[in-house]
């Protein structure tokens, strides 16, 4: 029985071999290679001669060139660090009125106790919309490249990745199912207990969020892609990223709008939402990261 | 109370980074492409508002982004110069996605054309932001934007060279990135700021005191150095002609046109209003500029010279053009900063309009790119031949053309300096190169070849590509009109440039 299926596994392999299914070999180096016109193009074995010789003589000045940029490098940073204010002292230029503000004044500016929310959601949010934006934009970068689609994935693929699923649904893995039966409900209430507690306490959008997306991504690896889908599938989960970064782009655009033009304040509540909406960013961000490398396919 | 248009640059970002967050959402790739198109016009809009308001004036404002006045929270700062440059590459950007419109549909696919204008949307806002931040960490947060954005711009046409192009532009925009990075670290903790303002009165004492000499000097080098990666000045360009020559058309026209440009605004706003120019020149770095910038100016002209693909030749020419804008950075005087902007303007105008052209061109003639393939091209759709005529001449320095008027300006302001002699046969040699390689390329363009070559090249031509296509004409007809605005009527936008470098 299973001689016979591992004697199946490797005819495919054998013939996505055989196919030419296989990595091509990189042969670029400093600018992509390109053929010359078709007038004046030499013999092919002419040209793959030539490349070769290139690359030859590219792989006997590249390890050199690099090494010794590589130490040019460290010498100047090196010799940066020794002439840099030393670490912790009191008398550093760091230790200026800015801290201080973010110290004493923090909680009462931006009604956070916790120094660091208070310093990335309250007094320099602006930076965080755009590290959010990042983050939206790079799960978008990923699905531009990886989403299945006509030109990046053969049928022969999809049906491999079919069936693959099918064996894995039908060899469950008990340990794991059982282990993450147990644990993800508490880590799931942890990621939101730390969401919720970002502004009194060690924590925030950030890292609730990674919790939060490793609880997705464990939920995914234990029951399979198909029951994921139930819980989230990929217009939920366009949705809840959209609506998280949405939430973020809305309330800090009204805040600034109002602290710009000296109106009075209303959004006293904002920063428990803004780490809601991080939150929600950031755990999508990671589960995207996962499904997209994965499967290509949320 | 403020008056209501200082509102009008943040009114701009916020449009372009909802946009950009709304856009992934809708289905549909056209209704996309026309909220991006609608968000950039509007943009332009309302940065031509607050130019007027700036420069009629002769004010400059800071907006803070938040509740909390400088040095503790977030600020923008706009002037003429701000003003001026955000209206022209927010209209630039929306001319060039409609130049590109018929290519950008075909390249990328439908499912993923959404993915690809929130993007575009990205790219405006970072730009927007490069352009008009008041500090230093906020400027870096949008180069990683338009990091990411200008890669997957790239990406888009999902093809095996254009792939392995994305990395290699990945790779060194990251590079660049990181050298900024650690420079802003270095400066951060000799100074205890990252708000322009007050970075700019440390950096002063420093000078004075000459306290953290080599961390000063070492951080300018790395910022300097990042800036210049990511902007392709010369040593640093090679990942350029693969990432711009063999994107979509509307890509390569962004990307040429503009995203080099708001690294490089980022570095001229650095200097001015952080490290000032006399620094900059003590520490030597301005004569490091320079020399790349002679440099890529020749280099970047004989590399394009040996170019047969016309958009890869075209790519080549950037790091060209870019050179020249470096040029004027190294002169180390506001009148070479204003050349360098007026630059900036006239290269944000032609080479979007030299792409456009050269992607139009190419689709009557079955998508050959090389200029073999294209001889007689410029009868097949006459607005793109003479598109690519104007944008060729004006590259070259023929007087009534926009590049006319920044070359003289560049020799004006290199004559107070030590090295005129060197750098006016330089901008010479230079204009000669450009003749050398664009000469050749226009006389393909509208020398008929032999009938049975045209007869090989239209066979593979689609009978759909040689219908009338109406949205790239209207953008060539935009650009192209732009360029003999700069070209005639400069004296009013170096007036403005002045008062901007002035107000800064």
């Amino acid at each position: 029985m299973s001689k016979d299926r591992e004697r199946a596994r490797f005819t495919r392999r054998l013939t996505a071999w055989v196919d030419g299914e296989r990595e091509p070999k990189d042969q670029t180096l400093f600018v992509m290679e390109q053929h010359p016109p078709r007038h004046v193009r030499q013999s092919e074995e002419e040209f793959q001669r030539r490349e070769e010789d290139r690359l030859r003589k590219f792989f006997n000045w590249y390890p050199i060139a690099a090494a010794v940029i590589c130490a040019v490098l460290v010498a100047i940073l090196l010799t940066t660090v020794m002439s840099m204010p030393g670490f912790g002292e009191e008398d550093n230029p760091i230790n200026n009125e800015v801290s201080d503000r973010y110290l004493e004044y923090g909680a009462e500016d931006t009604g956070s106790e916790n120094v660091v929310t208070a310093m990335i959601i309250g007094y320099r949010g602006f930076d965080t919309l755009g590290e959010s934006c990042v983050l939206f934009l790079a799960v978008a970068a990923v699905m531009i490249l990886l989403l299945r689609d006509r030109k990046n994935t053969s049928e022969l693929e999809v049906r491999q990745i079919e069936r693959d699923e099918a064996e894995a649904m039908s060899h469950e893995d008990l340990i794991l199912k059982q282990v993450a039966w147990v644990l993800i409900p508490f880590i799931f209430l942890f990621a939101i207990y730390v969401l919720l507690n970002g502004e009194t306490s060690p924590g925030g959008g950030f890292s609730g969020g990674t919790i939060l997306g490793a609880g997705l991504i464990l939920f995914s690896a234990a029951f399979g892609f198909r029951r994921m889908q139930v819980l989230m599938n990929r217009r939920r989960y366009s949705a809840v990223r959209t609506f998280g970064l949405l939430l973020y782009g809305v309330l800090y655009g009204l805040y600034i709008f109002i602290g710009a033009n000296g109106l009075p304040n209303y959004l006293t509540g904002m920063i428990l939402l803004i780490d809601l909406a991080v939150g929600l960013v950031v755990a999508c961000t990671m589960y995207g990261f996962y499904a997209l490398f994965s499967r290509g396919e949320i | 109370m403020r008056s209501f248009v200082e509102n009008f640059p943040f009114f701009s970002i916020f449009l372009a980074l909802l946009a950009g967050i709304v856009t992934a959402t809708i289905r549909s790739g056209r209704v996309t492409y026309w909220i991006t198109v609608c968000v950039c016009a509007a943009a332009a809009v309302l940065n031509a508002a607050v130019l007027e308001y700036t420069y009629l004036g002769d004010l400059n404002f800071t907006y803070t982004m938040g509740r909390f006045l400088a040095p503790y929270g977030n600020a923008i700062k706009c002037g003429p110069f701000q003003a001026l440059l955000a209206t022209v590459f927010s209209a630039v950007m929306a001319t060039s996605l409609a130049g590109g419109r018929r290519d950008l549909f075909q390249d990328v696919l439908p499912e993923k054309q959404r993915l690809y204008f929130v993007m575009v949307d990205m790219l405006e806002a970072s730009l927007l932001a490069l352009t008009y931040t008041n500090d230093a960490f906020t400027g870096y947060v949008f180069i990683e934007i338009s990091t990411i954005a200008a890669c997957a711009l790239v990406m888009a046409k999902d093809n095996g060279p254009n792939l392995i192009a994305t990395i290699r532009y990945l790779f060194m925009s990251l590079v660049g990135s990181g050298l900024f990075l650690i420079g802003l670290t270095v400066l951060n903790s000799i100074t205890g700021y990252l708000l322009m303002p007050s970075l700019a009165e440390a950096v002063a004492e420093l000078r004075i005191t000459g306290d953290y000499r080599i961390p000063l000097t070492v951080s300018v080098g790395l910022i300097v150095a990042g800036l210049g990666v990511k902007s392709a000045m010369f040593p640093f360009h090679l990942w350029l002609p693969d990432a711009h020559g063999g994107a979509t058309t509307a890509s390569s026209a962004i990307l040429s046109g503009l995203v080099l440009k708001g690294y490089i605004v980022l570095l001229m706003v650095l200097i001015l209003r952080v490290f000032s120019v006399e620094l900059l020149a003590e520490l030597g770095v301005t004569n490091v500029i320079l020399a790349f910038g002679l440099l890529g100016m020749i280099l970047g002209s004989i590399a394009a010279m040996r170019e047969n693909h016309i958009k890869r030749m075209l790519a080549y020419s950037s790091v060209a053009q870019v050179g020249y804008i470096f040029m004027g950075v190294g002169l180390g005087s506001a009148e070479g900063l204003i050349a360098s902007s007026f630059h900036i303007l006239v290269h944000a105008c032609c080479k979007p309009l030299l792409f456009l052209c050269a992607g139009r061109l190419s689709a009557v003639s079955g998508h050959h790119k090389s200029l073999r393939n294209l001889r007689g091209s410029a009868y097949r759709d006459v607005g793109a031949g003479l598109g690519f005529t104007v944008g060729a001449m004006s590259m070259i320095g023929i007087p009534l053309f926009g590049g006319f008027v920044s070359k003289l300006y560049f020799a004006n302001a290199a004559v107070p300096t030590g090295m005129t002699a060197m750098i006016l046969l330089t901008i010479a040699l230079s204009t000669v190169l450009n003749a050398l390689y664009y000469v050749p390329a226009l006389l393909a363009i509208w020398v008929k070849p032999p009938a049975e070559d045209e007869a090989a090249v239209l066979a593979d031509v689609h009978p759909e590509e040689l219908a009338f296509d109406r949205s790239f004409t209207a953008a060539a007809a935009v650009l192209t009109l732009g360029i003999f605005v700069l070209g005639i009527f400069y004296h009013p936008i170096t007036d403005v440039i002045e008062a901007g470098v002035r107000l800064i």
